[in-house]
């Protein structure tokens, strides 16, 4: 199976090794992210204010890119690996679904591209794993078994909200922890497992970023997790940056190491593993002590 | 001349005044032929130098179009404006202490990031370049890329104007290939061994050979010179 795939700016600068990872990861579960050949930035946030559709242009682009692959590919949907991506793209798409007119309007405006037809659907990497590939069958494929590591994943707020674009319950999803379950790892609940990470304030209020990350974190370790395991990029460097400042400043005791889902579902799914691990000795440490490797 | 010679007239408009000039005539002679005086917006009257943005609109179509007016030719109906100039916002760096982190483009030019994908800058082209492609590429670091689809910019200032998002492309195009110039392309071996000669000296045995030459000397040689 070939998917079209849409990777974002994220995954090109900051999030390169998630890309590096997620495509080794459908390579091994046999299916392909294909890159739409070209496209440009998802929107960043999507715009509520119910009139202005020039914000929406961007995603409106990568919408009809997807159009275009998916006749080749005979498919209709795309898929994301950043979580902000993915909420942006489909909020858009779910606007001209409900809103036909608007569609008319934005196809007026590109005049130059085809007409977008309002058809595509837009998943996340996350989705085709539980949807498409499923737990059991990534079960059979585990090589390296994480028995006994202590994994809390941690949803973040782009994959769930609003309402209408989760795909999966928004205050107890279970969709990563059955997947990690599946590779053998041990499971912990954290409560904030929806909470937001702090997103964008990143650039314009750091505090805001660490209050958030502090309470994820310390919920985390009480809890007695190994690591925090996220499929979204950006709750990705906010985790890892936030708690190197918090721990500088006193305000957490110790760092609990941040790892993206595709990178940890690498480790598991290849036997020589030992140069993705080589980044997470704390794994492979962790791994042998209890016999799991 | 007999009738059936002559040389089909078409009307254009400059400044909203109709004019009856010679069909196949560019742009710029179109202007020249009509009396008006280029002192601003021509400059090599070759298609290089970007000098002569020009928009224009035909009669009964809503798209605005844009030329570079001396590589032109009329077509009846013009209405034309020339850009004489376009104010830009062009950051001063010092090359010796810029990188080519994913971010270095946004770093000086950090409007990039209000791009909203419109697509305004591609279609207005002369050169038929993928500007917003560049532009997105800039965004998330890709200054090969960028400096690739950025090459053949002539820097007339055509797709600055018509950004919703105020984005002067051509200067970011400009820095990205100076990067990708300094920092990713491979060295061009002939251009160093060309430098380490004139240092050498070979050049100016040659050019003081010259400057000891009268008039007529010089003419003879540039008479006898092998052209390539
Ligand atoms: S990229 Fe902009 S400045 Fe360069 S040639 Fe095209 S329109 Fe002119
Ligand atoms: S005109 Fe400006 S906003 Fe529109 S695509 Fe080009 S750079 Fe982006
Ligand atoms: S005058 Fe130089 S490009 Fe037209």
């Amino acid at each position: 199976m070939e998917y079209p795939y849409y990777p974002g700016c994220t995954l090109k600068t900051t999030g390169k090794k998630d890309e590096e990872a997620a495509l080794e990861v459908a390579k091994l579960l046999g299916f392909e992210l294909k890159e739409l050949p070209t496209w440009t930035c998802c929107g960043v946030v999507y715009n509520l204010t119910s009139d202005v559709m020039a914000d929406h242009l961007s995603a409106t682009r990568t919408l009809i890119r997807a159009q275009e692959m998916g006749r080749e590919l005979n498919t209709n949907k795309l898929v994301t690996l950043c979580s902000m991506c993915y909420n942006v793209l489909k909020q858009v798409n779910l606007m001209y679904k409900n809103n036909p007119d608007k569609l008319y309007n934005v196809n007026l405006f590109m005049d130059t591209e085809e007409d977008y037809l309002g058809n595509i659907e837009i998943i996340h990497f996350l989705e085709v794993l539980y949807r498409d590939i499923g737990p059991e069958k990534i079960k059979e494929k585990v090589k390296t078994p994480l028995k006994n590591l202590k994994v809390d994943p941690y949803y973040g707020c782009m994959l769930l909200r609003p309402k209408s674009i989760a795909f999966d319950s928004q205050d107890s999803p279970h969709v990563m922890g059955d997947i990690l379950s599946a590779l053998g790892a041990k499971v912990i609940e954290n409560p904030m497992t929806v909470e937001c990470c702090g997103a964008h304030q990143i650039i314009t209020n750091k505090e805001a970023v660490l209050d958030c990350v502090q309470r994820i974190v310390t919920i985390s370790q009480s809890k007695g997790a190994d690591v925090i395991v996220t499929p979204c990029p950006l709750c990705q460097y906010n985790l890892t940056t936030a708690q190197k400042s918090l721990f500088e400043k006193g305000k957490i005791n110790q760092k609990i190491p941040v790892i993206y889902l595709s990178e940890l579902l690498r480790i598991s799914l290849t036997e020589n593993n030992e140069n993705y691990l080589k980044d997470y000795m704390f794994i492979k440490d962790k791994l042998e002590d209890r016999g799991g490797l | 001349m007999a009738e059936s010679n002559k040389i089909p007239l078409v009307s254009v408009f400059i400044m909203g005044k109709e004019y009856k000039v010679p069909s196949g005539l560019t742009l710029m002679k179109a202007m020249e032929y009509a009396g008006y005086r280029y002192t601003r917006g021509a400059g090599c009257r070759a298609g290089f130098c970007g000098a002569c943005a020009t928009i224009y609109r035909l009669k009964n179509d809503y798209k605005l179009k844009s030329a570079l007016a001396c590589q032109t030719t009329v077509d009846e109906g013009m209405y034309l404006v020339q850009l004489p100039f376009t104010p830009a916002n062009k950051k001063k760096y010092d090359m010796e202490k810029l990188n080519i982190a994913h971010n270095a483009l946004l770093k000086e030019y950090p409007e990039i990031a209000r791009c909203i994908s419109c697509n305004s800058c591609t279609k207005v082209c002369p050169q038929e370049l993928k500007v917003m492609d560049y532009v997105q590429a800039s965004l998330r670091g890709d200054i090969e890329k960028a400096a690739t689809l950025s090459f053949d910019c002539v820097q007339c200032g055509l797709c600055a104007f018509r950004c919703p998002a105020e984005i002067t492309q051509y200067h970011v195009g400009q820095l990205a290939r100076r990067l990708n110039g300094k920092f990713v392309a491979p060295k061009a071996a002939h251009t160093e061994e060309a430098v380490a000669k004139v240092l050498s000296g070979v050049i100016k045995e040659e050019i003081s050979k010259l400057k000891a030459m009268n008039l007529a000397e010089i003419k003879e040689i540039y008479k006898k010179r092998s052209i390539e």
